[in-house]
């Protein structure tokens, strides 16, 4: 269980800057929900998180210890993981191998994966999918995979990259009360999501960034009643009608 | 592919029985000639079998994998005609001056994209080559080197050339069991997980690049071996023979033939493939020079445009991953 | 002074004929994605092609581009035909072993037709020369780099200005977006194929008075060929000519003083640096060299 800090982080791609000055502090127990519309640079900062890009300015450390000039293997294995917004099995694997994938971080052999990869896909409900091909999944059930396979890897801090996205109401459900479950078992999630409604139930804390930039923290109660925030997902014109219904 | 089941036992009657088989082969086969094509698809089954570890299993096309076959003669041979070093000893140096050079090959090229490896690789044969021609004084040139015929277990020469069919192919069992064992180990799936998706791979905390480059340097060094009991059976090499093109296309083309990912192909392709050019020769004689390569090479194009699936399993899956062609 | 000055003259003219080689094989990975390993062949077919012409019809490697050219654009066209177009979706093993088998093919064809005897071409005008001040110029070398300049330039034009020439630069883009706007990509696939060969074969005639040829010429000269693609940024064509000339100059320094036999170590240690420090090259697409992630 690990707290995970950002500070600064600035990230421009030729003329655009992607993100700007983004930071944010996630604990352990907690849920960080990042919102915001398309575009606002959500996945960016995951990328920068986990290695894939590297920030132009600014840090992130992992309770304490900075993450700068570590490569995505290695901040996996100090126990940040992610999933991808597009999901990225593999595709010719079995569900099963390719939560072993994941397990083999910790474990010291195939035969140790396959028993942790068993356990977690008994804990996300997929038992009966265990042999199926994961390339002939439909979206739903590869989310899911896409979630077992980060917990397999025995992480301290989730990212989870749009893990709604495409699910059907039912679904939905499972997989909130699933994530608060992780939370409640000491983990540190950090979500970044447009599902409002689940957004609203899951977390503790809300960033929200609007191109690149942060415009407002706080709490679900407080976010909501943002008039930047309002302004930035549905128009100036809402907001200002908001305030005087307000 | 999928990763082989838990349970390796209740597979290996199969393997067993196929290396007894093989076993008896040079002992039906005891005639000179026969006995020779024997020995030759031994030592062409393990350098196939090292050439698959990095080409077949980890993607990783090395075309110029004749060089470090070609450094493992010429170290051993060189350390023991110069300075009597054994060939059992030197040919360790051998492989170690492959390991390296593969290693450095793969550090710098395996970050990008395969066709820079394969590049790198099709350039590093053909600079060996040439390194070894031109250094006249010391490899001999085009005239190649001869090794004294002084039979003795420390000089790795024998009188009895059956002796040579069984030290192949205890390299053939060994390459085959160490195959097998990596498929099966973490090593083993971390290169699948490369092969499906490595930036997924990578998210999940699989170091695919050491792995990568470790295992091309294994192949190295193990093909590197391979070339120490060439010299040793022929008691001559020269660059054409251990360090050619030719050479790196029939170690491609014995594994892609039998299977390219598989553990047992290379060894099915090997002892085809041997028989094949065998039985050319048989019929053509050396008339036309180059004639076993045309066939060769215009046998795996042909193969490869018209049944990439019926090339053996793991080709075969490997355009099943890739969404066979349709895109 | 004067030596070095005369090193970088003769390296700067051979450097733009292998500019020339270099800028076909840039094209074609530009374009459709694919190394053709079997370059190098075609420049050897085409010397072989010019010698025989010239010692059977007496016809002057000059003139005979016009009949070489054109059958290597022909020849491109078939190879392109019959063993690229079936692998452009294929998996990376299957089009890596097509165009290298495709190598050692043909390599054994012209071995096994042609012996691995050298053939010249000499010309009487070989080594006529004029001076520049205290530079010693080879008509012969002068002209071939010129030609090999024009053409790549003429290149470059037909890219910019033509309908096919940005067709094809559209397709080296984006393939998909290309289809889109109703480009017949397998067209362009095919015309930008047969235009690499037939400037690897333009080239080979160029160099045929200059060299003899066996059936081994082009692999050895494939290795500079994949030295100047990846210096120059493979798919640049600017760059192939910059990074071709910059080789050539090299090459001529190091022969002298290292000895010709070491020039395939130069190009492997160059080409390792390069791919070790800079693998985008000079005008490389920025990310085009990393990894995929299929």
């Amino acid at each position: 269980m690990a707290t995970l800090k950002a500070e600064g982080l600035t990230k421009r791609f030729g003329g655009l800057t992607a993100v700007r000055d983004v930071g944010f502090e996630a604990r352990p127990g907690e849920i960080l929900s990042i919102i915001g519309p398309n575009g606002a640079g959500k996945t960016t900062v995951f990328n920068l998180l986990t290695g894939f890009l590297r920030p132009d300015e600014g840090s992130a450390s992992l309770d304490g210890k900075p993450l700068a000039g570590l490569s995505p293997e290695a901040r996996c294995e100090a126990g940040l993981v992610r999933t991808f917004q597009i999901v990225q099995p593999f595709k010719g694997l079995s569900v099963l191998d390719n939560v072993v994938m994941g397990a083999m971080l910790r474990a010291g052999s195939v035969k140790a994966a396959r028993i942790v990869a068993h356990r977690v896909l008994e804990e996300l409900d997929m038992l009966s999918l265990l042999d199926t091909p994961a390339g002939s999944l439909p979206i739903g059930d590869r989310k899911r995979l896409e979630m077992a396979k980060a917990l397999a890897t025995g992480p301290k801090v989730l990212l989870l990259d749009e893990v709604m996205g495409g699910l059907i109401p039912v679904e939905v459900k499972r997989m909130i009360a699933f994530i608060k479950g992780l939370r409640d078992r000491g983990l540190t999630v950090v979500v970044i999501e447009h599902h409002m409604s689940a957004v609203m139930q899951l977390s503790d804390q809300i960033l929200v960034l609007q191109n690149g930039q942060p415009i407002a923290t706080g709490t679900p109660a407080e976010i909501s009643r943002n008039p930047v925030v309002l302004a930035a997902y549905l128009g100036p014109n809402f907001a200002l009608a908001g305030e005087a219904a307000c | 592919m999928s990763p082989p089941a838990p349970t390796i036992a209740g597979t290996l009657w199969r393997p067993a029985l196929g290396f007894a088989a093989l076993a008896l082969l040079p002992l039906v086969f005891r005639e000179p000639f026969t006995l020779g094509m024997v020995t030759l698809s031994f030592i062409g089954a393990a350098s196939s079998l090292a050439w698959n570890l990095s080409g077949g299993y980890a993607g990783q096309l090395s075309l110029g994998h004749a060089a470090f076959f070609g450094i493992g003669a010429y170290a051993s041979t060189l350390l023991f005609l110069k300075a009597g070093i054994s060939p059992l000893i030197g040919m360790w140096a051998g492989a170690a001056i492959s390991a390296v050079s593969a290693a450095a090959l793969g550090a710098i090229t395996m970050r990008l994209k395969g066709s820079f490896f394969v590049m790198s690789t099709l350039a590093f044969g053909a600079v060996v080559h040439i390194t070894a021609v031109n250094l006249r004084d010391v490899t001999g040139g085009s005239s190649g080197l001869a090794i004294p015929l002084q039979p003795s277990l420390g000089n790795l020469v024998f009188a009895d050339k059956l002796a040579y069919a069984y030290v192949a192919l205890g390299l053939v069992a060994a390459y085959y069991v160490l195959t097998r064992a990596l498929a099966a180990s973490k090593i083993g799936y971390a290169l699948v997980a490369f092969r499906e998706n490595d930036d997924a791979a990578r998210a999940l905390g699989i170091r695919t690049l050491p792995v990568r480059i470790g295992i091309f340097a294994l192949s190295a060094a193990m093909i590197s071996l391979c070339g120490t009991l060439h010299a040793q059976y022929f008691l001559y090499i020269d660059p054409d023979s251990v360090m050619s093109l030719n050479l790196s296309l029939n170690l491609a083309l014995m594994a892609i033939v039998g299977g390219l990912g598989t553990a047992h192909g290379p060894i099915i392709g090997a002892m085809l493939v041997t028989a094949v050019s065998f039985a050319m020769q048989a019929y053509l004689g050396n008339q036309i020079s180059g004639l076993t390569q045309i066939a060769y090479s215009g046998i795996v194009i042909a193969v490869l445009l018209a049944a990439p699936a019926g090339l053996g399993p793991a080709l075969g899956r490997l355009v099943q991953r890739r969404l066979a062609w349709q895109r | 002074m004067d030596i070095y000055l005369q090193l970088a003259l003769s390296g700067l003219f051979i450097g733009g004929i292998y500019a020339l080689i270099s800028v076909g094989l840039t094209l074609v990975f530009g374009v459709l994605r694919v190394v053709n390993f079997a370059h190098g062949e075609y420049l050897t077919i085409a010397m072989f092609m010019t010698y025989f012409l010239f010692h059977t019809a007496g016809l002057d490697p000059f003139l005979a581009s016009v009949i070489v050219v054109p059958l290597m654009f022909l020849l491109g066209l078939v190879t392109e035909r019959l063993l690229i177009r079936p692998t452009l979706e294929a998996p990376h093993v299957v089009q890596v072993f097509v165009t290298f088998a495709l190598s050692v093919f043909l390599q054994n064809v012209l071995l096994a037709l042609f012996t691995s005897d050298f053939r010249s071409v000499r010309t009487a005008y070989a080594t006529a020369a004029f001076q520049i001040g205290p530079l010693y110029v080879s008509w012969l070398r002068f002209a071939a780099f010129l030609a090999a300049i024009a053409l790549a330039v003429g290149i470059a034009l037909f890219l910019k200005y033509s309908y096919m020439g940005s067709a094809i630069r559209a397709t080296a883009q984006d393939r998909r977006s290309a289809r889109l706007v109703g480009i017949n990509v397998d067209r362009v696939y095919a015309i930008t194929f047969a235009l690499g060969c037939a400037l690897v074969g333009a080239a080979g005639v160029l160099l045929s008075p200059l060299f003899p040829v066996n059936p081994y010429t082009g692999a050895d000269m494939i290795l500079v060929a994949f030295v100047i693609v990846v210096l120059g940024g493979m798919g640049s064509i600017g760059g192939a000519v910059l990074a071709g000339l910059m080789i050539g100059v090299v090459e001529s320094f190091s022969s002298y003083f290292l000895g010709g036999e070491m020039k395939q170590f130069v190009y492997f240690i160059c080409f390792m640096l390069i791919l070790a420090i800079r693998p985008v090259g000079f005008f490389g697409r920025k990310g085009a060299e990393v990894m995929d992630v299929t």
